[in-house]
């Protein structure tokens, strides 16, 4: 939060002084998971500015903003369970490769009254648009994965949809709190901000930011990827010496 | 309080774990055994996933049997010649565990296969222990006093075979073959589920090889003990999915809830605490057959491939 007025500050004078007409930024520029994190919560600000050499007074203000997160992107897999011999067993499965791990819609109004779903579309702000859905290998049942896979996404919290998250403070300055949960991915994070005008896209502006873990919890998980030998042997030897050290202390 | 666990990347709330830990201790204390047949179904049913469950609770069963282990070194309960045999062919199994493991994971049969495993293991054992501790209570109402159990002979088929040892401490000579197999099949099992596998060790060195009861707990743990710790390093190498934010959690807990379990484990007698046991064990085997058999409530599931690119 002590990020907000810096950010204010920058946002006002970059934004009068370039021909740009969306300007945002995000509250935090690396979300830090600690051994307390329980969740965190951004903010991403933005400020619509008219064209130059339009009159403000003339402008009419009806701007719509949908702004998407996304985490870094993976390939999942998707499972259907189905009877065989009288045991439920994972059955039909299929990947999707370029998946985002993490998915936020946030906007200023419901998405239909926006813009037509096909504009919402192309821009890649629905969660089961073309440019999240990439098969591994196209089936006649990719849809239904698809929609299973986001419905998974959706009941884990990572991908969510939030009609009302964007507001107007003013008719051109907007904000929006963006919650990631307790078990966010680790990565970069892409924020990218849509301006509608009467359903049509008239800017958009890109934001990264990180989420990752610091000190000691990133210590461990960077150890236990670099050096996976020495990361193992460390284990072994902290279990050793606690069953040890019990066994002195109670004296077994 | 919430805990972020840095291998799982979520968190969870840290007196619950160490309380987990504890009660598993508690029960492990009580019983002479690993606990980890309890505690990585437990961490799997609290949303940890599979793998850095049954790898990080490796971790937990190493610090679980080490003080067991000394105690019963100290008094000179193990066959070390015994042991040895045990632990180099148990790393074998657990090698082979462990790409296993790796390879049900990429497959998508890895949760399958840990279900299926609990279940065919602690339903047949807790059968087993729960008939045999049944008879033995039934038989202690009649007589009063229970007369000492006698294994039928000395001798079974098992002793006919070639290539024998000797084992002086355990007054043994015994073909190799049976001795490396079993412990080839506990390191197998143990990387392959996350449990320490001595309830399935002891009664195979009792019955199986005729180990006197004054060695068979000390050998056993020794065993466990090496190839819990060899499948640690195993899994951290290969599947990189040892959490040891979690792992230290859990053995913290466990090893003063044992503390509790070796007291409260005085006042029962042996038949009444293997039958206890064996109900335990039938619970957690019932509830994996469950889980298989009854429609699952959401069949889709989802897993990730690859890792995420970490920053």
């Amino acid at each position: 939060m002590r990020y907000l007025l810096a950010v204010l500050l920058l946002l006002f004078a970059t934004g009068t002084a370039s021909a740009q007409r969306l300007v945002m930024s995000t509250s935090e520029p690396v979300v830090s998971i600690s051994s307390n994190f329980a969740g965190d919560t951004i903010t991403i600000f933005g400020t619509i500015e008219p064209e130059l050499g339009r009159n403000p007074d003339q402008v009419t203000n009806n701007y719509n903003v949908v702004i998407s997160i996304k985490g870094p992107a993976g390939t999942y897999v998707a499972r259907k369970k189905t009877r065989q011999f009288g045991i439920w067993l994972n059955g039909e499965q299929e990947a999707f490769e370029g998946f985002p791990s993490y998915f936020s819609l946030v906007s200023s109004a419901p998405m239909d009254k926006i813009a037509e779903p096909q504009v919402l579309s192309v821009s890649g702000l629905a969660f089961d648009s073309t440019p999240h859905i990439r098969p591994v290998r196209r089936t006649q049942n990719t849809d239904m994965f698809a929609q299973e896979l986001i419905r998974l996404m959706k009941k884990r919290g990572l991908y969510s949809l939030d009609e009302h998250g964007v507001q107007f403070l003013s008719d051109t300055f907007f904000s929006a709190r963006i919650a990631l949960p307790a078990h966010v991915p680790n990565g970069s994070y892409l924020a990218n901000t849509y301006v509608f005008q009467d359903g049509k896209l008239i800017d958009n502006a890109p934001q990264r930011f990180m989420v990752r873990t610091v000190g000691f919890e990133r210590f461990v998980a960077n150890s236990a990827k670099d050096y996976s030998l020495l990361y193992g042997v460390v284990c072994v030897i902290l279990a050793i010496f606690t069953g040890w050290l019990s066994g002195v202390v109670f004296r077994r | 309080m919430q805990l972020y666990l840095p291998i799982a990347e979520l968190s969870l709330n840290l007196f619950m774990l160490v309380g987990l830990g504890g009660a598993v201790g508690f029960l492990s204390g009580l019983f002479g055994v690993g606990g980890g047949f309890l505690l990585t179904p437990m961490l799997i049913f609290s949303g940890i996933p599979a793998p850095v469950a049954v790898a990080s609770v490796t971790g937990q069963v190493v610090a679980a049997s080490t003080s067991g282990a000394l105690s019963y070194w100290r008094r000179g309960g193990i066959d070390l010649k015994l042991a040895l045999f045990l632990i180099v062919s148990g790393v074998c199994g657990a090698f082979l565990g462990v790409w296993t493991f790796g390879q049900l994971r990429s497959a998508g049969q890895l949760d399958l296969v840990i279900s299926l495993g609990y279940l065919v293991f602690l339903g047949s054992i807790g059968t087993l222990m729960l008939i045999e501790a049944a008879r033995s209570i039934i038989k202690h109402r009649q007589q009063g006093n229970a007369p000492p159990t006698k294994l039928p002979g000395k001798h079974n088929w098992i002793h006919g075979l070639p290539m024998r040892v000797r084992f002086k401490r355990s007054n043994l000579y015994v073909s190799i073959f049976p001795v490396i197999l079993i412990g080839a099949s506990i390191g197998f099992l143990g990387s392959l589920l996350g449990i320490g596998g001595g309830f399935i060790l002891v009664p195979a060195l009792i019955y199986l090889l005729r180990v006197p009861g004054s060695i068979v707990i000390g050998t056993s743990l020794l065993q466990v003990l090496a190839i819990m710790a060899a499948t640690t390093i195993l899994h951290a190498i290969n599947s990189q999915t040892v959490d040891i934010v979690l792992a230290f959690t859990l053995m913290t807990g466990s090893v003063i809830g044992a503390q509790f379990g070796v007291s409260a484990g005085q006042y029962l007698r042996g038949d009444q605490l293997r039958a206890l046991l064996a109900i335990i064990v039938l619970a957690v085997a019932v509830r994996f057959a469950l889980s298989l058999l009854l429609t699952p409530s959401d069949p889709f599931s989802v897993a990730i491939l690859t890792n995420l690119g970490g920053g």
